[in-house]
């Protein structure tokens, strides 16, 4: 007996359509229109069986919508007009758009950011309608706050008019056993397998529904979206008009709507594939492809069997709205402070992953093992509900860029004109300066990922966020150690609590202010070579420093946090081409003579407001002092009855500030003088350093990590700590002196990496320095008067000679002439004469003119006889040109 | 607009001819149909246009964080440019999402991808009018802003 085939495309949708009332009217139990987002999270993470029937609901709809679209192009293959009565070709045409409501509203009801974004979107659009655009808007859509009439249109209006419209266009209530049977099989599996949607509200990527995403395609493209509304009126009229119109209307309208249909299509296939954060084009072979695109599709399965105890569920904490599964496994987890607290702000905050899966592998598909990399920042740290505006700022900021140093380092290799141009470090490329800086220096800067585990030492570079707010507790290194457990149970902490061991890793290198702070001056010592005394010591296993004069404030128990506020150290969004351009905090901000720059703790911009409460608890009724170059608010300072004090942000220690002496303030003589040309004990000093490129050793790339043949290698000379020499900054307002070392006094033997035949390039560069061996007394006046290293002249005998009634100042330099440039080999000038053109590291940085040294000398010739603390040198302080004009007879000036 | 539309269906039938000349059964079953939808739709509009008024007449205050560039609270986005305060609404003029970020000096939205400066002027489209800029108000301690509905 032949069975007659009943089934079409029109009775699978049939079945389909009663899968989705049963499963509708079951989901409608866990679901709850209050907290819809919430509970749809509970769903996903604490119930399976509730889990399956929304999946079941989602695939079933979705099966719905792709089997009717194709059962309404299959009636237009027939080439005789369809005929239906105008009343039931309107309600077919209805039918379209009730349809896509009621798939849409099922959308919305997820609530999660993009359900909410939709929800605008439709609301913006049916406001668009004339006349009664905006009573319909708010009469399908509701109140923002809720979603109650959302609800009410989803389970009833929509859902009774399609079965109202299905039966009238049917004629049938009961779809084939066989066709209800079949669906049930593919929905159920497609529902075991693949978890309906629900967005994490952390990603930046907002995308509609896959059926509304060609939708949003072309709203992108449209400057008034008007025309999308006209355009879904047209539709609706085309397929009125495929049912009631003539044999050539009906045809154009198949026609118009197939091409509509291609058209869509491929919108739709350019949203899905090819758009990502704020509707971008992203292409695959992009790096964020995977992340920005890819992630939409991620979606986990359903877990009937999960490691963790059902019953943890019901004390699952609710984080950020949502339930998430990680904390159902990483329980009990401690060590985090309760800024970061799990318990508040979850493990997918930071880490990412899928929190609402419920199988390992899945949950931890994309994660970010150590959160906090500048690489990941804007997925974890930087998302928009935590630390956004910090995130932007940081990339920005010299310790990320390094662009003084790549510009400077380009600049002595002759690859540009100029010390100043702003760039980036990932900006380096296979020059010979910038595979200088690749093999030598590339790795200290804070986009540099941390790709390991463990505290931040003297050999950790980089790591963003965590490069200054990782503190492992011995605890948690313990943990660590012991980390074949299953699951740690102790947590580093992310916190202000950042500590001169957090900057020293890479500050202890290059101009080495971290080591300079603590009193540790750099020898060429082997770590053979090491005297066993605790005047020496080890860095980084190989480096061995000795110890020197350390910083006052080092010794005062101050530490760098305590100076640098969060502005210079995560930037404050602008690009600078250098450190002390970035740098805003100087000496005379705590150390001031008359009124102090002030403002009031209720007066604080919201950063430091918020760091200032989280160290200090109660700030209410103090008086802040603020910077002068910036204005930015010191929060460790109190002015208290016209005594300033200062704190130390992690060790509470308080102390009064001191005023400047007046020999600083109250003469002019050296009103030009920066506090460091005085109160800087020592400088690190390295000179003859030779640069060559070796093919044949194995080098390594610091910013790509990885080894590469041939590395640049660096032939050290000699290195030692002394007093700077003294050079002129030019300012807006004039000039000052400021402390200088031999920064670029080198050879680089260039033509070893080019083979260009290059010449091999010497320079002799004096550089800019912020010591950090700062004394409380500062250098004595022959320190700088008779001193020809200060002078810029380098080692030597510097003596004031009087003969035949005139005085002559005469040098003799320690080292020899250097036959590139005729001076001595640590010199920046030659005896009473100056230098121009490239003299230093930055534009701005010179030596003293030929009449500065003369002045400087004239001093100094008085120094040879009075004594520093003499009554008259005192006095010469206020008006030196009087006191020279009423010398005595056997006063000798010098004869130039 | 809509509460005139009753009328207007009343007067258009009104004005038919046939009308005028005799009140057929079905023209007379047309115009009570006619008569309880334009009721209905009465009662529709008036009932959802106070409900509007009463959902747009909320008052909205939020913490005012000094010094932030910029701030999304609530339905708004603040601007703080060196002490002197702007606020807009958060919705984007093309559609109407949610702006919710803030990069490379840029409000951008999430949906269409369009871009505003600092003062709501598009940059990039699909947008081509401004942020819609809100009147706010500091409280008396100056640490919230209001914003009347």
């Amino acid at each position: 007996m032949k069975v007659k085939l009943k089934t079409s495309f029109g009775t699978v949708a049939l079945a389909l359509l009663w899968l989705i009332i049963i499963t509708g009217v079951i989901l409608a139990v866990p679901f709850d229109v209050v907290a819809p987002y919430l509970s749809i999270s509970k769903i996903l993470v604490g119930n399976p069986w509730s889990s399956l029937i929304r999946n079941m609901h989602y695939w079933s709809s979705q099966l719905f919508l792709i089997v009717f679209l194709v059962h309404l192009f299959d009636h237009f293959h027939y080439r005789q007009k369809i005929g239906l009565k105008v009343g039931v070709a309107i309600r077919l045409s209805l039918g379209f758009l009730i349809i896509m409501l009621a798939m849409l509203t099922g959308f919305l009801l997820k609530a999660d950011t993009d359900s909410q974004q939709a929800r605008l979107i439709l609301e913006s659009l049916i406001k668009l309608i004339p006349w009664f655009g905006d009573t319909l808007a708010f009469s399908l859509l509701g109140s923002v706050e809720n979603f109650q009439l959302i609800y009410v249109h989803h389970v009833a209006t929509f859902t009774v008019f399609i079965v109202f419209i299905t039966f009238e266009h049917s004629r049938k209530i009961w779809p084939p056993a066989v066709d209800l049977l079949l669906s049930l099989l593919v929905v159920l599996v497609m529902s075991y397998l693949l978890n309906a949607p629900l967005h994490d509200n952390l990603s930046p990527v907002n995308k509609g529904p896959w059926y509304f995403v060609g939708f949003q395609e072309i709203l992108h493209w449209l400057k008034h979206p008007g025309w999308a509304v006209a355009m879904g009126f047209i539709i609706l009229s085309l397929i009125y008009l495929v049912n009631t119109g003539k044999e050539k209307t009906s045809l154009f309208s198949k026609r118009s709507l197939l091409l509509l249909a291609g058209l869509y299509f491929v919108c739709t296939i350019t949203g899905l594939f090819f758009r990502g954060e704020n509707w971008r084009l992203v292409f695959p072979w992009e790096k964020d492809y995977k992340q920005l695109v890819l992630a939409n599709f991620k979606t986990s399965r359903i877990n009937f069997n999960p490691e963790f105890e059902m019953e943890m569920i019901s004390g699952l904490p609710e984080i950020m709205g949502r339930k998430e599964s990680c904390l159902l496994c990483h329980h009990q987890v401690k060590g985090l402070s309760e800024s970061h607290n799990p318990e508040v702000i979850g493990c997918f905050s930071c880490h990412g992953g899928n929190p609402f899966a419920t199988v390992k592998n899945e949950s931890h598909r994309g994660i970010i093992k150590i959160p906090g990399n500048l690489s990941t920042a804007r997925q974890s740290c930087g998302t928009a509900q935590c630390h956004p505006e910090i995130a932007e700022r940081v990339p920005k900021s010299l310790m990320s860029t390094l662009s003084g140093l790549i510009s400077v380092n380009r600049f002595v290799f002759n690859e540009q004109n100029n010390q100043d141009s702003l760039t980036h470090v990932h900006s380096l490329r296979n020059s010979a300066a910038d595979m200088h800086l690749r093999n030598l220096c590339a790795n200290c800067h804070l986009g540099n990922d941390k790709i390991e585990y463990g505290p931040v030492t003297e050999i950790t570079r980089g790591g963003g966020c965590i490069a200054c707010h990782l503190n492992y507790s011995p605890q948690a290194e313990t943990a660590l150690k012991n980390s074949r457990s299953k699951y740690m149970k102790v947590h580093p902490d992310i916190n202000l609590k950042v500590t001169n061991n957090h900057c020293f890793n890479c500050h202890s290198r290059s101009g080495r202010i971290s080591t300079n702070y603590e009193g540790w001056h750099e020898t060429l010592l082997t770590t053979a070579e090491m005297p066993d005394s605790a005047n020496y010591r080890l860095v980084q296993g190989y480096r061995v420093f000795t110890k020197i004069q350390e910083d006052v404030h080092h010794r005062l128990g101050i530490e760098c946090i305590d100076c640098h506020h969060s502005y210079e150290l995560m930037g404050d969004g602008k690009l600078y081409s250098h450190k002390e351009n970035q740098q805003d905090v100087q000496c005379g901000d705590c150390h001031f003579s008359g009124e102090p720059h002030i403002t009031l703790a209720k007066d604080l911009d919201n950063e430091s407001a918020i760091i200032a409460s989280l160290r200090f608890k109660n700030m209410s009724g103090k008086k802040l002092l603020t910077s002068q170059k910036f204005g930015r608010p010191l929060i460790n300072t109190d002015v208290k009855n016209d005594t300033a004090f200062f704190v130390t942000k992690n060790g509470g220690k308080i102390f009064s500030l001191k005023p400047p002496a007046a020999v600083c303030t109250k003469t002019k003589a050296h009103s030009s003088l920066s506090c460091s040309s005085c109160h800087t004990s020592w400088v690190s000093s390295c000179i003859g350093c030779h640069n060559s490129f070796d093919k044949n050793a194995s080098g390594y790339d610091l910013l790509e990590n990885k080894n590469v043949k041939g590395t640049w290698v660096e032939t050290k000379g000699t290195f030692k700590a002394k007093l700077p020499a003294l050079g002129i900054r030019t300012t807006e307002n004039g000039h000052e002196v400021i402390p200088v070392a031999p920064g670029m006094a080198l050879t680089i033997d260039k033509n070893s990496y080019t083979n260009e035949n290059d010449t091999v390039i010497f320079h002799r560069l004096f550089a800019p320095v912020a010591p950090h061996t700062t004394l409380l007394k500062g250098r004595n006046c022959k320190s700088c008067h008779n001193n020809p290293e200060a002078l810029g002249y380098g080692e030597g005998v510097l003596v004031f000679i009087i003969k035949d009634g005139k005085g002559k100042w005469k040098f003799t330099p320690h080292f020899e002439s250097d036959p590139r440039d005729g001076l001595p080999a640590d010199a920046w000038i030659d005896f009473l004469k100056t230098r121009s053109g490239k003299v230093s590291t930055r534009k701005n940085v010179f030596p003293f003119t030929i009449e500065q040294q003369q002045k400087i000398l004239t001093v100094g010739a008085c120094l040879t006889c009075h004594t520093e603390d003499s009554e008259v040198m005192l006095n010469s302080l206020y008006n030196f040109e009087a006191l020279v004009n009423k010398r005595k007879p056997q006063c000798y000036l010098p004869v130039w | 607009m809509i509460h005139q539309l009753p009328a207007f269906c009343i007067l258009l039938f009104l004005s038919q001819k046939p009308f005028m000349r005799k009140l057929s059964r079905k023209s007379f079953l047309f115009v009570l149909n006619a008569g309880i939808v334009a009721f209905f739709v009465f009662l529709w509009e008036r009932l959802t246009s106070d409900e509007i008024k009463r959902m747009n007449n909320k008052t909205s205050q939020f913490t005012y964080q000094k010094g932030k560039k910029v701030t999304f609270a609530d339905k708004y986005i603040v601007i703080d440019n060196e002490g002197k305060l702007t606020v807009f609404s958060d919705r984007c003029t093309h559609l109407g999402c949610r702006i919710r970020e803030f990069s490379n000096d840029k409000l951008v939205c999430p949906c269409h991808g369009s871009e505003y400066d600092l003062s709501g002027t598009p940059l990039k489209g699909p947008a081509y009018k401004s942020l819609e800029k809100v009147n706010a108000e500091f409280s008396a301690d100056g640490k919230t802003i209001i914003i009347a509905g």
